[in-house]
């Protein structure tokens, strides 16, 4: 018996072991990009993990901030402007979709909905040539609303299935009652479906968020005006044609990726729950 | 309460059916209209495709067959990039979430693990290509502290290494997402299942093959359909590294696709979107297929 | 159950309109914050391909251009891929974001006139003032579309005087010398490599490229591949060329390609001994404030060098033609060229600028310029397909010199189509 317990001991502790060590892999290009913000090039180039010569600095940050070329300042604003609504606006849209799939009985209801869900594997390039003919003729190419157009159509597929599948295991006994007492379906909708939806809505908005924000490659064919750029675009302006300056790439890549880190850390619980959700439920 | 109505649901769906087709479900027929026009705008059938695979840009396989170092073609890099990225990022992302079940701060780690995850992916390919500078790259210490150091060099800038430099750097990025999947597996398994494992006398080993491995099949799924759809669609590492180079060997479908229709004067829209076409084939027929071994089982 | 309806716990109706005004507002309020945030855009907004010290020069002149017409002008820098993206996508929208490109490929600029995207600029200039070659290759149907602005000479090899005479080195006239002076300078201490490499995109090895084809096949060869006349397959290519350039690749004399602009101070310090570049590597610290130890020479025994011309070209979507029509005019003068002169590292293409605004070195090189044939650059007078595999092929040879010339000629070949002028 007490042999065993060893076993189990010893177990516990290699097991320790071994993730520690494997976290610290994990964690180590982070530490770097860090350290590599707060030093000069030289320094840099000389190894960021040694110590001997040790000069932090900020003026990383405040050159990727105020960059000639793609000023941080601005473009984070860009960001936050085109995010924000991409994030709200699919919400709203797609709870709206999902309650009819969800409640109602309709003619093709069934293949409508099929076909939205298969809507999720298109790939963002098979849509982009046509998005960008149309955004032209109809005067929304380097515009934001355009773009925010844009990313609330492409979420509505996975939000609408998430919503739907958060829907049908909603007792509807609450809904009915209320209907009885001669409530309009919207009413309904709003007032006691919408309240209790919360938690869904929590993980779409944290995933939506950060997918916005951390989007390319939509921005790079319909937003071209240096000073509409997002902070992705900032990134790859910023490295230009030369070698990169790190202490200055590095601390952009600080200022653009904080936002979403701080997003997935704030609601994480539902963020991970909004992944899980496709496996969990099947 | 499943009434049937149409005026209702109607109205209700009807802001996400505009948005849908008018952003999402025309351009996707469109573009594949597109792809059989030429540049003029004539049907020219199947031309466009039969042009992206004489380009060696997008297809060549002589280099490969020859034992010869890349490039090979955007669709076969696509293909090494699963054959290497999906094993790897799956098997880490279960064995740390074995791992980390019951690890003291094991919470942390995860989170920290994920963040790959959740950065864009343009400060990923920063982050990369960083890591493989030649004289500030934590990857050339490391080779210079178990003393391969005359291995050390910027391994995003030769043809010969980037493509896999690119690769391992993405299991590093994604492995996250397997993990963060798989541990929501395993909460999902019922204790019972274990407790009878136990009494029966079976080993750890035994245990995780004939009761946890098959448990995490829904699991295992989702990891690798996301995963595959994830390395068919890679363009923001590659983009910010080398833009495809050098001389083609990192090209992915994604990025050649976007060069051809931006990048050339008049835009070969047509090839542009034959690319676009195959790239969403092939997602849709993995993702087709995984979903129904998934229903099946 | 109807307490569901009325009680506090659920939201009413009021709330969640009120709650959905509040985020339309919160998105007027940022929006409206951007708008007050954004500082008064300047009437015109030039793109061009320069950053640091060339652009702070192109500034200088665009300072005079506000004082003279007091039409201000906003400049924004590009990386070549995303010039070379960003304009025909803007032009292809029907936006003009950019009034003015300054851009330095003719059959890029012929391709936007093709399509009719850019102003003709026949009018704007005078053209008695600009050599015919630079003219002829930005024209379609007799209409000039691009104003010659910048002229870089591809005159050499770069090296420090000092560095020269430091170690008893003396320049070569013939290629054997050449050949020799490459092996010495590899001996000497505290030196990597014989010859720096740029980097960029690939132009500068482009450049050092063209300079071997020009130097060993004669001008007249670099001529024959632009037009097609002779192929990048022919034994006289491979065997005279670039096989001769693999051999010195393969003996270390190139360094590790890097930076074009990092390489003036290895040169200076002694890491590298000699540099092709372009005349406007003068512009550039260590070299702009150094200028009497600098030096350059031709590649022995050249009949021919490579000038490249940065023309300004205007959008016809542009939503302030007049003023662009002025900017135009104000680059095609004498007088935007003069400053630029005076500046370094620029030479005029306009004839009236007088030598005596060049410096001693700048001076030399335009000196040099008129001795030679001057051919165009082979992979701008191309383009794009062939430009960018041009670039990406000789990254390639650089890094693995080993490599099978008839692939890579081969390849080259393959992306070759007929100029368009």
């Amino acid at each position: 018996m007490v042999a065993k317990l060893k076993k189990v001991k010893r177990f516990t502790i290699l097991t320790h072991i071994i993730a520690w060590a494997v976290s610290l892999i994990w964690i180590i290009p982070f530490l770097g990009v860090v350290m590599a913000s707060i030093r000069p090039l030289p320094e840099i180039l000389n190894g960021w993990w040694n110590f001997e010569v040790f000069n932090p600095t900020l003026n990383g940050f405040s050159r990727a901030w105020n960059h000639p070329t793609a000023p941080l300042s601005r473009a984070l604003l860009n960001s936050l402007i085109v995010t924000i609504p991409s994030t709200f606006i699919p919400i709203l849209v797609a709870a709206l979709g999902a309650y009819s799939f969800a409640r109602f009985r309709f003619p093709t209801r069934d293949l409508l909905f099929l076909t939205i869900v298969l809507l999720q594997t298109i790939p963002q390039q098979m849509v982009i040539i046509p998005i960008f003919n149309i955004a032209i003729s109809i005067g929304l190419w380097n515009n934001y609303i355009g773009l925010i157009l844009v990313h609330t159509a492409f979420a509505l597929p996975w939000q609408i299935l998430f919503l739907r599948n958060f829907f049908s295991v909603l007792p509807v006994e609450v809904e009915e009652a209320a209907m009885i007492d001669g409530a309009s379906y919207f009413e309904i909708f709003y007032k006691i479906v919408l309240p209790l939806t919360l938690p869904a809505l929590a993980s779409l908005t944290a995933l939506q968020f950060v997918w916005v924000w951390n989007d390319f490659f939509f921005a790079a064919v319909l937003i071209s005006s240096p000073e509409l750029k997002l902070a992705t675009q900032a990134i790859p302006a910023q490295m230009g044609r030369l070698d990169p300056n790190w202490t200055v790439i590095s601390a952009a890549s600080i200022i653009v990726m904080i936002i979403p880190i701080a997003i997935y850390v704030a609601l994480q619980r539902y963020y991970v729950k909004g992944i899980v959700a496709g496996a969990v439920k099947g | 309460m499943s009434r049937r109505q149409i005026k209702i649901p109607l109205l209700f769906l009807t802001p996400a059916l505009l948005l849908l087709t008018i952003f999402v479900l025309f351009p996707v027929v469109n573009t594949i209209y597109i792809s059989l026009l030429n540049q003029e705008g004539e049907f020219v059938g199947l031309d466009n495709y039969a042009e992206v695979f004489g380009r060696k840009e997008f297809w060549n396989p002589q280099n490969l067959i020859e034992g010869k170092p890349p490039p090979y073609g955007a669709l076969i890099h696509n293909g090494i990039w699963i054959l290497v990225h999906l094993p790897l990022s799956v098997f880490f992302g279960l064995l740390l979430a074995v791992l980390l079940r019951d690890v003291k701060g094991g919470a942390i780690i995860k989170s920290a693990v994920f963040l790959g995850v959740v950065i864009p992916m343009i400060v990923g390919g920063v982050l990369l290509r960083f890591i493989y500078e030649a004289d500030a790259g934590i990857v050339n210490a490391f080779l210079r502290v178990v003393g391969l150091g005359h291995l050390a060099r910027t391994w995003t800038a030769f043809p010969q290494t980037i493509l896999l430099s690119l690769i391992l750097g993405s299991v590093w990025i994604w492995t996250g997402f397997s993990m963060i999947v798989y541990s929501a597996g395993l909460e999902g398994i019922p204790m019972e299942l274990f407790e009878v494992a136990k009494i029966d006398g079976a080993s750890r080993w035994r245990t995780f093959w004939r009761i946890t491995v098959p448990m995490l099949r829904p699991a295992t799924i989702v990891v690798v359909t996301m995963t595959l759809l994830w390395e068919l669609k890679i363009f923001d590492i590659v983009w910010v590294i080398q833009r495809g180079g050098p001389g083609g060997a990192s090209m992915v479908m994604a990025v050649m696709m976007y060069l051809r229709a931006f990048l050339y004067i008049p835009s070969n829209f047509g090839t542009a979107s034959a690319i676009a076409t195959l790239l969403t084939i092939m997602t849709f027929g993995f993702a087709a297929y995984l979903v129904n071994r998934m229903v099946k089982s | 159950m109807s307490h569901l309806l009325s009680s506090k716990s659920a939201i009413t109706t009021l709330e969640a309109v009120l709650s959905i005004l509040l985020i339309i507002a919160a998105i007027f309020a940022g929006y409206f914050a951007y708008l007050v945030y954004t500082p008064p855009e300047p009437e015109l907004t030039v793109f061009s391909l320069w950053s640091d010290a060339e652009e702070e020069n192109f500034l200088e002149a665009l300072e005079r251009f506000t004082n003279n017409t007091g039409i201000s002008v906003r400049h924004v820098g590009y990386s070549t891929e995303e010039l070379l993206i960003a304009v025909p996508t803007q032009l292809r929208a029907g936006v003009a974001i950019a009034d003015v490109v300054i851009a330095p490929w003719p059959s890029w600029i012929l391709s936007l006139a093709g399509e009719d995207y850019l102003t003709s600029v026949t009018d704007m200039i005078d053209t008695t003032k600009f050599p015919e070659t630079y003219l002829d290759v930005v024209t379609a149907n007799n209409e000039i579309y691009g104003v010659p602005f910048k002229v870089s000479g591809k005159p050499g090899f770069w090296y420090r005087k000092s560095f020269f005479t430091t170690n008893d080195l003396t320049v070569p006239t013939t290629y054997a010398e050449f050949k020799t002076l490459l092996a010495d300078i590899s001996q000497i201490s505290g030196v990597d490599a014989a010859i720096a490499s740029g980097n960029g995109v690939g132009w500068p090895l482009s450049d050092t490229t063209e300079a071997f084809i020009i130097g060993l096949g004669g001008y007249q060869l670099q001529l024959d591949l632009i037009f097609g006349d002779k192929q990048f397959t022919s034994t006289e290519v491979k065997t005279d060329v670039f096989e001769e350039l693999a051999s010195l690749l393969q003996a270390g004399y190139f360094s590790v390609p890097d930076d074009f602009d990092a390489q003036p101070a290895k040169v200076w310090d002694g890491t590298y001994g000699i540099y092709f570049q372009g005349s406007f590597i003068t512009a550039f610290a260590p070299f702009k404030d150094n200028l009497d130890d600098l030096s350059f020479f031709p590649f022995p025994g050249t009949d021919g060098a490579t000038g490249a011309v940065d023309y300004a070209i205007m959008p016809a979507l542009t939503d302030h033609p007049d003023e662009a029509q002025q900017l135009m005019e104000f680059l095609a003068s004498a007088e935007a060229q003069e400053i630029m002169v005076g500046l370094g590292g620029f030479l005029a293409a306009h004839a009236d600028v007088p030598d005596s605004a060049y410096s001693a070195i700048d001076l030399s090189v335009l000196q040099f310029m008129r001795t030679v044939t001057v051919v165009p650059d082979l992979d701008d007078s191309l383009g794009p397909p062939f430009q960018t595999t041009f670039w990406d092929q000789l990254k390639l040879l650089w890094v693995t010199p080993t490599t099978d010339l008839d692939t890579l000629l081969q390849t080259l070949q393959d992306d070759w189509s007929a100029p368009p002028f």
